[in-house]
């Protein structure tokens, strides 16, 4: 694509996964979660799509590691209910870090769907780019 | 409330409209996406108060929030159906590319004379 | 250990995306049975409140045994289909067991839960994963099929959605035992009572609302065409019952008999002049669950337990049925009735036992069902019974089309059956004889489903009153 847009993409892509992440990790304190911050990170990736084209977007990240994104998702989530049935012996840290840490159950549960929603959505503009 | 239900009943119509009478497999895929939007409105209209604030609560206003937001459920509601709306969305395009590649076409009576 | 089924289900199917070996997701559906069959035997009301919370402001999962009735279905086709379909589907095996955990996911979840949002998130997940299952072979028809079950689908989805956004703004909850102590029988509960049992109805495939059905077994792999049939249709007269358990309007239904006669009859006439097949088995479904809608309309006690046994019926003869089919597609590679002569001793007997019962022939299990459905069908109307006596007739003539154009054809093909496609058929019909030749075993599964559908009391105090 055109040299502004490919410049700019460049320059602007790792803020988008900052902004998605930041969404993703803070979503029991702000309005967000797993949901929208996906969404932010996946157009982040669409945007690399669009002014590189598919090869360029493969270089970045390939089709095989998204699967094993999702993988590590599924994982996740058993470790999580597994640890919430068997191990939970403390309540909650209680801020620590930002406050982020004042609840690890919903902390991990929006990490484990903000991956979930990226992956998602990223494979499907790697198929409809695919023209 | 007299606008929410005009409004409602308009997208309602433009939505259903759009699915059976349009061609384009597309647009089909458009008129689905705005009578699913419609039924997301009614559902957050149902929560409304008269001169309600948002649902966010912060350490200080625990009371304030109870007395005067509007109901935050619908809203939990519509953020699951969104997601929902946006997986159709996604496989019903999906399909529609498929589709264009078999018939080289999207209109869908020249598919039903296609396929004979 | 209820809420262990679903974590199962899900992990398995991101699992198999990521690891792609078939056993992860045979074991899942097989562990998720097994887990069914040991709720069905439990005595008393199951209920789990996921994260503490107690109800009205938490979601519960009830299970009593009407669920776990419905719930055995569904886990035992599921499990069925999973089997046979290890060499039924030759390529791409790995996404289709992807898309069968989440479906399998999405039916035990609307089963099992008692919360109406919970409800239609898991008959959301039940509808996408099987969308993609309809386009599973990616030829013309597929897509054809798919596209037209996506749009009917999502309309009939959003109608169950605008049906629950009308009785949370007028009750405020979402609970279905909190529910039952709220409605009433006012214009506005009736309005979203029609919507909900309408978006269910389309599942179910009555007939104002099949149109999506024999395209979209058409062009989809016949394991999944079973699946459709019984599952799915099992899972849309579970939706209705529970809604009008909720409602407390268990009672005579004229909508429900007008359209259940209307399907009844409308699918086996159009089931006589089909060729595909494919196509004429997905009529017949439509048909049965026709017989299985209009005994629900009857509102007596022995019109529940007539349609119930039917449903458990349909879903051991249609299974069968399909099987047998995707068998004799599987050697001779054909779908039209001209060309599907086959020569094969087992498969002749199970086609045969799966019509004769179909039809309602005496010592089978249709005909234990169907002679309910009569019985309780003349008390209300006569003319009802005729109905239904015209239907079955209709019923055998195309079973016998079916059974005569496969086995007593001009030109007959030979070809080696593989064990695992042969081994559900053999399952389903021995059940279908043992049930046909005992049905006292029919009657002690759906017997306790019965009394807990007509038992609200005991609902509502295991939900909300228990600690």
């Amino acid at each position: 694509m055109d040299v502004i847009i490919r410049t700019v993409t460049k320059g602007i892509f790792p803020f988008i996964l900052l902004l998605g992440f930041s969404i993703i990790f803070h979503g029991h304190l702000t309005p967000g979660g797993s949901f929208p911050g996906g969404a932010v990170v996946a157009s982040g990736f669409a945007l690399v799509a669009v002014a590189f084209g598919l090869k360029g977007a493969e270089k970045l990240i390939s089709e095989e590691t998204v699967h094993l994104v999702e993988g590590l998702v599924a994982l996740m989530l058993a470790g999580l209910i597994l640890y919430e049935s068997f191990v939970r012996k403390y309540v909650g840290l209680g801020g620590g870090f930002f406050g982020m840490w004042s609840s690890p159950t919903v902390l991990s549960l929006n990490v484990a769907g903000g991956l979930m929603v990226m992956s998602a959505l990223v494979l499907i503009v790697f198929l409809v780019v695919r023209e | 409330m007299l606008e929410t239900l005009v409004t409602g009943a308009l997208l309602s119509v433009i939505g259903i409209y759009c699915v059976i009478a349009k061609k384009n497999l597309v647009k089909k895929m458009i008129g689905l996406g705005i009578f699913t939007n419609f039924i997301h409105l009614m559902l957050i209209s149902t929560g409304f108060r008269e001169g309600g604030i948002a649902p966010i609560i912060i350490r200080e206003n625990v009371g304030f929030f109870a007395a005067y937001s509007v109901d935050p459920l619908p809203q939990a509601l519509v953020l699951t159906s969104i997601v929902i709306q946006l997986s159709v969305t996604a496989l019903g395009l999906s399909i529609a590319i498929l589709a264009f590649r078999h018939f080289n076409t999207l209109d869908t009576e020249k598919m039903n004379k296609l396929k004979g | 250990m209820l809420e262990y089924l679903i974590t199962i289900l899900i992990v398995s199917a991101f699992l198999m995306l990521a690891v792609r070996r078939d056993f992860i997701a045979i074991a899942a559906i097989l562990l998720s049975f097994f887990m069914i069959l040991a709720l069905f035997f439990q005595s008393q009301i199951i209920v789990v409140r996921y994260g503490g919370w107690t109800p009205p402001f938490g979601i519960v999962w009830e299970v009593d045994k009407l669920n776990a009735f419905i719930g055995l279905i569904i886990a035992g086709m599921a499990s069925l289909v999973t089997i046979y379909s290890i060499k039924c589907i030759k390529e791409r095996r790995h996404r289709f067991y992807t898309l069968l955990c989440l479906m399998t996911t999405g039916l035990l979840g609307v089963c099992l839960t008692g919360d109406i949002f919970n409800m239609y998130v898991f008959f959301e997940i039940l509808s996408i994963s099987s969308y993609g299952l309809v386009a599973f072979f990616l030829d013309k028809n597929a897509i054809e099929g798919a596209f037209k079950y996506l749009v009917m689908g999502s309309l009939g989805s959003s109608l169950l959605l605008l049906g629950i956004a009308i009785l949370y703004g007028l009750t405020g909850t979402l609970n279905f035992a909190d529910l039952a102590l709220k409605v009433s029988h006012s214009r506005e509960f009736m309005i979203a009572l029609g919507l909900i049992i309408g978006g269910f109805c389309l599942k179910a495939a009555i007939v104002p609302f099949h149109m999506w059905k024999p395209d979209a077994i058409e062009g989809t792999p016949i394991p999944m065409g079973a699946l459709f049939s019984t599952a799915t249709a099992a899972l849309g007269v579970y939706g209705i019952l529970r809604l009008l358990f909720v409602f407390g309007m268990l009672q005579l239904n004229l909508m429900l008999i007008i359209l259940g006669t209307i399907t009844m009859l409308a699918g086996a006439l159009l089931a006589l002049v089909q060729i595909n097949v494919k196509r004429m088995l997905a009529y017949s479904g439509i048909s049965q669950v026709g017989y299985v809608v209009m005994a629900i309309g009857f509102g007596t006690s022995a019109g529940f337990a007539a349609g119930l046994y039917h449903i458990l019926n349909n879903a051991l003869i249609k299974g069968l049925l399909f099987m047998a089919i995707g068998c004799v597609i599987y050697i001779t590679g054909k779908e039209n009735l001209d060309e599907m002569g086959i020569r094969n001793r087992t498969l002749l007997v199970c086609t045969g036992i799966g019509v004769l019962s179909m039809a309602g022939v005496p010592p089978l299990n249709g005909f234990v069902s169907k002679w309910l459905i009569f019985m309780a069908s003349w008390e209300i109307s006569p003319l009802l019974t005729v109905l239904a006596i015209t239907a079955s007739a209709i019923t055998l003539a195309y079973g016998l089309k079916i059974f005569s154009s496969l086995f007593f054809a001009q030109k007959r093909a030979e070809g080696k059956i593989p064990t695992t496609m042969l081994v559900p058929v053999i399952i389903l019909t021995i059940l279908c004889v043992i049930i046909g030749v005992f049905p006292q075993l029919g009657l002690a599964v759906v017997e306790p489903a019965v009394n807990a559908l007509l038992n609200q009391n005991q609902y509502i105090t295991a939900a909300l009153g228990g600690g």
